[in-house]
């Protein structure tokens, strides 16, 4: 069978692009661990949040992240798991990145925590506090790297009969990170544009999407590195799971709009302030038209069978899934929060936040996106990941 | 069990703010800059807000409504704390935290359905007219208003009795000048809350959540 024959390579890792990627990343982790270091002596104050939006652009990346990392590996399990041998040439790499990915996000985390010394607390206190689904995240994070990387040790040696089962493991907990990150908003009830059963599903369906679409970015990134042709057939594959994945997520999100609009609190102002407020052009513009509607034209256009095509589809996608959380996340804090229902709140206290990012949240960001492309660039170097046949 | 709860009279309050300044200065709450206020950084365990009720401009209606933590018999804040720094105290019924175990992941905050937590985004100096029965707050962490625990803590050591009118009571509500709130238990049939509550009309913030607050609101 053709997947037995794929050879699998250690990058050379000697090329200036090589040195140049590692030198810009590792000025990204200069930044970030500054902007760390810094909110640790003088608190989050340089940060953009506030009493009423308290959770910002890195809560906005974690959720990102681990969208990316469990949809790349439940990508890398299509070979092993679900018998599509044609993918399983991608399953290494996937796996690989989403093991970074995940470590990069649990980074995030610490960047965003108003006492990062005291993340032991979770692990110390958090087994019986399970019912915080903060507490549960931690060990199903931890759980989630361990079986991956069980996973993935199993695959490089092509243990073919334990990947499977290491897979399925993976499966379920990818799965089950993603439903739990939808549930940290969508079990809030004080939160109107939250409080949804639905969230969990809508996570899934954008891990999917953005888990797919930076599989096909850092296969073509990756190969651009090393000068290798790449085999056109598994991206255009993977053009249509995205574009499968993007119509469901059309369509979860339309749903979504549609049962708020139509059982609204207090008049669907709630409804109205996520479609006409202060975020509402992030929403529309770099959700709705980039992220959805523009990756569906180009995929189901003749474009979609092209290489080109398929790599601006996935790269539109990425972005409208941040840009989905980031509305999703943001907007949700800054709805203000009636206190009794359907009588609206008068002055200061009635009028939005209006949330923007900052310096020094950018610069914790930038500090793990280097953190995740230095692992990933050694990893290129240290294992056999990349296929040079397909 | 005890378990203490507060009933606000919306009728007599005038929107002086005096229990937002007792609160302040008996909890040493830190005093926001123009910096703070603009950016919503507001540290107020006690605060006064306005609520539209009917009218169109100029004939318009609204309660002014004072706001503190309800101290919910459910509260959303203690299950999503992933450490247990926040919690509910069997005797009295309060919503407490622990703040040195609080690692500052503010999930509290966007779980409270009031609003009524507050992030340290600063280091808390000790000034020499704050409380020293109040433990400080650093930065980094949540806070939130008590019940001023300690006044009720220190009273039950001295055997003093609790509750309106002529027990020990929170600041907010010996600070406030129309008498709009009354404090005491609400298993207590005989205190002053729980014949207001069998008396009068009442309604809590958000009951249609199920957080079943304790703070009880006439109008």
């Amino acid at each position: 069978m053709a997947y037995k024959n794929i050879e699998y390579n250690k990058i050379e890792g000697k090329s200036i692009v090589y040195y140049g990627l590692i030198i810009l990343f590792g000025l990204f982790i200069v930044t970030g661990v500054f902007e760390f270091f810094k909110t640790l002596q003088t608190g989050q104050v340089d940060l953009g949040v506030s009493d009423r939006v308290p959770w910002g652009m890195p809560i906005v990346m974690i959720e990102f992240l681990k969208g990316i990392s469990a949809g790349l590996l439940l990508f890398s399990t299509l070979g092993y798991v679900f018998g599509k041998n044609e993918y399983r040439s991608i399953s290494r790499i996937a796996a690989f990145l989403a093991i970074v990915v995940l470590i990069g996000a649990m980074a995030m985390i610490l960047g965003e925590l108003g006492k990062p010394l005291r993340f032991i607390n979770v692990f110390i206190y958090g087994p019986a506090y399970l019912n915080s689904v903060f507490a549960l995240n931690s060990f199903l994070y931890s759980g989630f790297i361990v079986v991956a990387i069980a996973y993935l040790w199993s695959i490089l040696g092509e243990r073919t009969q334990l990947a499977r089962y290491l897979g399925t493991a993976c499966i379920v907990l990818s799965v089950a990170v993603i439903a739990a990150g939808g549930s940290i908003f969508g079990f809030m009830i004080g939160r109107e544009l939250w409080y949804s059963p639905f969230l969990p599903v809508l996570f899934i369906t954008g891990a999917l999407v953005s888990g797919v679409s930076m599989l096909i970015l850092i296969l073509i990134a990756t190969t651009k590195l090393e000068s290798k042709p790449i085999d056109e057939k598994i991206i255009t594959g993977f053009g249509k799971y995205l574009l499968s994945f993007l119509l469901i997520l059309a369509f979860f999100a339309l749903i979504e709009a549609f049962t708020r609009m139509y059982g609204n609190e207090g008049g669907g102002e709630g409804l109205k302030f996520f479609l006409t407020g202060p975020y509402s052009s992030v929403f529309w513009v770099v959700y709705v038209l980039l992220g959805i509607a523009i990756p569906i034209g180009i995929l189901l256009s003749g474009a979609g069978k092209k290489l080109y095509g398929v790599v601006a589809a996935s790269f539109l996608a990425m972005i409208g899934i941040l840009a989905e959380k980031y509305t999703l996340i943001i907007t949700g804090q800054d709805l203000v929060q009636q206190q009794v229902a359907g009588r609206a709140i008068m002055g200061f206290e009635g009028m939005p936040a209006v949330y923007s990012v900052s310096a020094a949240e950018l610069s914790i960001i930038l500090g793990v996106i280097g953190g995740i492309g230095i692992l990933y660039l050694v990893g290129l170097r240290m294992f056999k990941l990349l296929p040079s046949r397909t | 069990m005890v378990r203490y709860a507060m009933v606000i009279d919306l009728d007599k309050c005038v929107g002086c703010q005096a229990c937002v300044i007792a609160c302040k200065a008996e909890n040493s709450v830190a005093s926001s800059t123009p910096d703070e206020y603009a950016k919503k950084r507001l540290t107020r365990w006690n605060r006064v807000i306005t609520v539209y009720k009917e009218g169109k401009y100029p004939n318009v209606s609204a309660s002014i409504m004072p706001i503190l933590c309800n101290h919910c018999e459910n509260p959303p804040c203690v299950k999503v704390c992933p450490v247990g720094a926040t919690y509910k105290r069997e005797d009295g019924g309060m919503v407490l935290q622990r703040y040195e175990r609080c690692i500052g992941c503010k999930y509290c905050m966007i779980a409270c359905p009031y609003g009524q937590r507050f992030f340290n985004f600063t280091e808390q100096p000790e000034l020499e007219y704050h409380n020293p029965d109040v433990p400080g707050r650093d930065a980094g962490i949540v806070e939130k208003c008590t019940f001023c625990v300690h006044r009720l803590d220190k009273a039950i050591a001295e055997g003093k009795k609790i509750g309106s009118p002529d027990g020990v009571v929170p600041a907010c509500t010996e600070a406030c000048p129309a008498g709009t709130r009354t404090f005491g238990d609400l298993d207590d049939p005989d205190s002053e809350v729980s014949k207001l509550l069998a008396s009068r009309r009442n309604y809590q913030l958000r009951a249609d959540l199920g957080t079943e607050p304790h703070i009880y609101y006439l109008d």
